[in-house]
């Protein structure tokens, strides 16, 4: 298949090429405009539809490298498509934001897994998880304990992971695990490729506070891992992760920055304007400026990471401002819409329960709001660090 | 104007401004070239003059300088612009139904002629041009007296209106707001430079108190504010409407007022000595706040015009950022 459009094209000549191609299938694509009120399965399975009509029709195959399946093109190609998709009234697909990790990372220290497997995955036929937490290692990342010994052409993997998004719907897994001493903490580490259908896998799933099955534990029992699965260098895994948090901490806020216009928006269609309190608009409007300082903030880093810069320290005030803005406009929305989050049953007040609940872990995952804090203090206003390292 | 530029231009205001008296800074801001400078590139000069301004706790005619050209007013002689009363919501320092025009606002400056918009209850303002002794003005001292703001008040005939083209007062307001947001963001980073001098140097419990985390994390919320504050101002100069121009102003003064709070408590007594001087930082903090604003004012305003419109705009795109960060 080739692309709807000549060449890589500007972002301008993208946007209005996706609103046509959105406007004239209307009819066929009118059942993704809302989130179906059922389980996390059922929507991932309801969303896998509509990401193979966004892949052929080619858009969520910009930004990506053509050996991988892609049109080639940068992540502000990216984060255009992602935009537009909200802009026009869909929902964006989760496991488009899930791929906002483990994609940028794959295609830039494993190209050769990149080309095998992103094809799938933007063809919405497969998901892939992030294994990064371990019960004992949350904040503390660097203190992790799964470990993968050296067997000559393999590494036999052993530990258990945590939080996973979607992990058991996942058919790979991105895993953080020690290749060095026990007390080697960040320099001993490595990144993985682990299939999750290899024997001595356990995947289980996890069901949050929402009622959905958001994420999930993964166990790993001897499982054989071949060397050509490890990503970037043996050692190396630290930086890895860090390249996949610029990711996860940039990209994904401009994502959400963009989902939550679309919450708001929604928000302010139901509400009635003349009973709406001036607490409520109050809060309607503290949220909106804090959403579009986040919006012009990761704006420019999405900018730069296409541009191949790295924001260094700095990604940790887009990652703060978005867990403040989430979770301002959750309540700002329940406020304004009071009490139907309490008390009504209908189809958009169950999903927006969810995403107020939602809203609560966003300043826990991706590196809790405590841990941007203080990165903000130490390595930005270069004040002294008080934990032992 | 390139990064070096940039940086040159800063370091010469900074300069002027802190070893000009009031009473020259006027002339030195013009000898600098400020008017010259606002048909090139206003973001530029705008961000710059303000933000050290704001960094220095400086007092100058410098929004009237700039809000007056906006206004395509003569730079040949003082020119005072009159802001609104501090009343959330207003946007005009004079009202008119008939033959007089009620003036009743603020100023930065005293001076023998003040332009001011008069609400005449169409949709958009009238100029007029009003002789200071046709009117009251009154120093403020209030809570910032050293910021020199003037009450000016009182009733004059109609005829002194004059040609509001194009609206340039929605274009003026849309400056004095940006400027004020930069000059917030002085502000701020003031405030953030004293309390971070002041917890790492002094020693509780055998430590730095920097190391506290309730220490850092208040001021690094502060850094975080600010930058966003910092993003919708660059935000407002690429997007028009006044949509961005509020934001910005409302963002910014919160960020510095959370500043003051902040630093306020992490100085502890010192702080709050009048010799130690941050109580100078926090005053003016909380006065530009409330001029055009404050932001909680600010905030309920935009999240009305959302809730009855029942719309909600994305401001600029990726490729503004781009732009931006090229240009």
């Amino acid at each position: 298949m080739t692309s709807p459009l000549a060449d890589v094209p500007d972002p301008a000549e993208l946007r209005d090429a996706i609103q046509a191609w959105f406007k004239s299938g209307e009819d066929r694509l009118a059942p993704f405009r809302a989130k179906p009120p059922g389980s996390m399965e059922e929507q991932i399975e309801h969303e896998r539809l509509f990401v193979r009509h966004l892949y052929e029709g080619g858009w969520t195959r910009y930004g990506w490298p053509e050996s991988s399946g892609g049109f080639g093109g940068t992540a502000l190609h990216r984060g255009v498509v992602y935009e537009e998709i909200l802009r026009a009234g869909y929902v964006l697909p989760h496991v488009i934001e899930l791929l906002e990790t483990l994609g940028p990372v794959l295609t830039r220290f494993s190209p050769a897994l990149a080309d095998e497997h992103l094809p799938t995955y933007l063809a919405g036929d497969v998901l892939w998880g992030q294994g990064f937490s371990e019960p004992e290692a949350g904040s503390d990342l660097a203190s992790l304990r799964t470990r993968a010994t050296d067997e000559g052409d393999h590494y036999l993997l052993n530990g258990q992971k945590i939080w996973t998004t979607l992990g058991h719907l996942s058919s790979y897994a991105m895993v953080l695990a020690r290749t060095g001493a026990p007390d080697s903490a960040h320099r001993g580490l490595s990144m993985l490729w682990v299939d999750l259908r290899a024997p001595g896998v356990l995947v289980r799933p996890i069901t949050a506070a929402n009622g959905l099955n958001e994420f999930a534990e993964m166990f790993f029992d001897d499982v054989v891992v071949p060397k050509e699965h490890l990503i970037g260098d043996e050692g190396g895994g630290w930086g890895v992760a860090m390249y996949l948090l610029q990711y996860e901490r940039g990209m994904y806020a401009w994502m959400r920055q963009s989902v939550l216009h679309a919450y708001l928006e929604a928000a302010v269609a139901d509400a009635d304007a003349d009973t709406a309190g001036p607490a409520a608009v109050a809060a309607i409007g503290n949220a909106y400026m804090l959403l579009n300082g986040l919006r012009a903030k990761c704006a420019e880093t999405v900018v730069r990471l296409a541009a191949d810069e790295s924001p260094g320290p700095e990604i940790s005030v887009d990652k703060w401002l978005l867990s403040t803005a989430e979770r301002t406009l959750l309540d700002a929305i329940r406020a304004l819409l009071w009490p139907a989050l309490e008390i009504d049953d209908d189809d958009a007040s169950a999903v927006r329960r969810h995403e107020w609940m939602y809203s609560r872990a966003t300043s826990i995952f991706g590196g809790a709001a405590e841990v941007q804090l203080d990165i903000i203090a130490e390595r930005m206003l270069g004040l002294p660090r008080a934990r032992a390292r | 104007v390139n990064a070096e530029e940039r940086e040159l231009l800063r370091t010469s205001i900074r300069q002027l401004l802190t070893s000009t008296s009031r009473e020259h800074l006027r002339a030195a801001l013009l000898e600098l070239g400020v008017v010259e400078a606002l048909e090139d590139d206003p973001r530029s000069i705008v961000e710059l003059v303000f933000e050290e301004q704001g960094r220095a706790i400086v007092a100058s005619p410098a929004l009237d300088l700039v809000l007056a050209a906006t206004l395509g007013q003569p730079a040949d002689e003082p020119v005072g612009v009159v802001l609104p009363p501090l009343v959330a919501g207003r946007t005009t320092g004079a009202t008119s139904a008939g033959s007089t025009v009620e003036m009743d606002g603020i100023a930065f400056t005293d001076a023998p002629t003040y332009v001011v918009a008069v609400d005449t209850g169409g949709p958009t303002p009238s100029l007029a041009r009003v002789a200071a002794t046709a009117v009251d003005t009154t120093a403020v001292q209030g809570f910032d007296p050293d910021l020199g703001l003037q009450r000016v008040r009182g009733s004059v005939p109609a005829n002194v209106m004059v040609d509001n083209e194009d609206d340039a007062w929605a274009a003026a307001l849309h400056t004095a707001r940006r400027a004020l947001g930069h000059e917030l963001v002085g502000v701020a980073e003031n405030l953030l430079t004293t309390a971070r001098a002041h917890v790492t140097e002094r020693h509780q419990f055998g430590q730095s108190i920097a190391m506290f985390q309730t220490v850092k994390h208040r001021l690094a919320e502060v850094h975080a504010l600010t930058i966003a504050g910092r993003k919708l101002l660059e935000l407002s100069w690429q997007v028009g409407g006044d949509l961005p121009s509020i934001l910005a102003k409302a963002q910014c003064g919160q960020a510095a007022v959370l500043a003051a709070k902040h630093a306020q408590q992490v100085c502890g007594g010192i702080g709050f000595t009048w010799e130690h001087g941050l109580h100078r930082s926090v005053r003016r903090a909380y006065v530009l706040d409330s001029i055009l604003g404050p932001s909680t004012a600010l905030q309920e305003e935009v999240g009305r015009r959302l809730v009855d419109t029942h719309r909600v705009p994305r401001l600029g795109h990726l490729e503004g950022a781009a732009v931006a960060r090229a240009g």
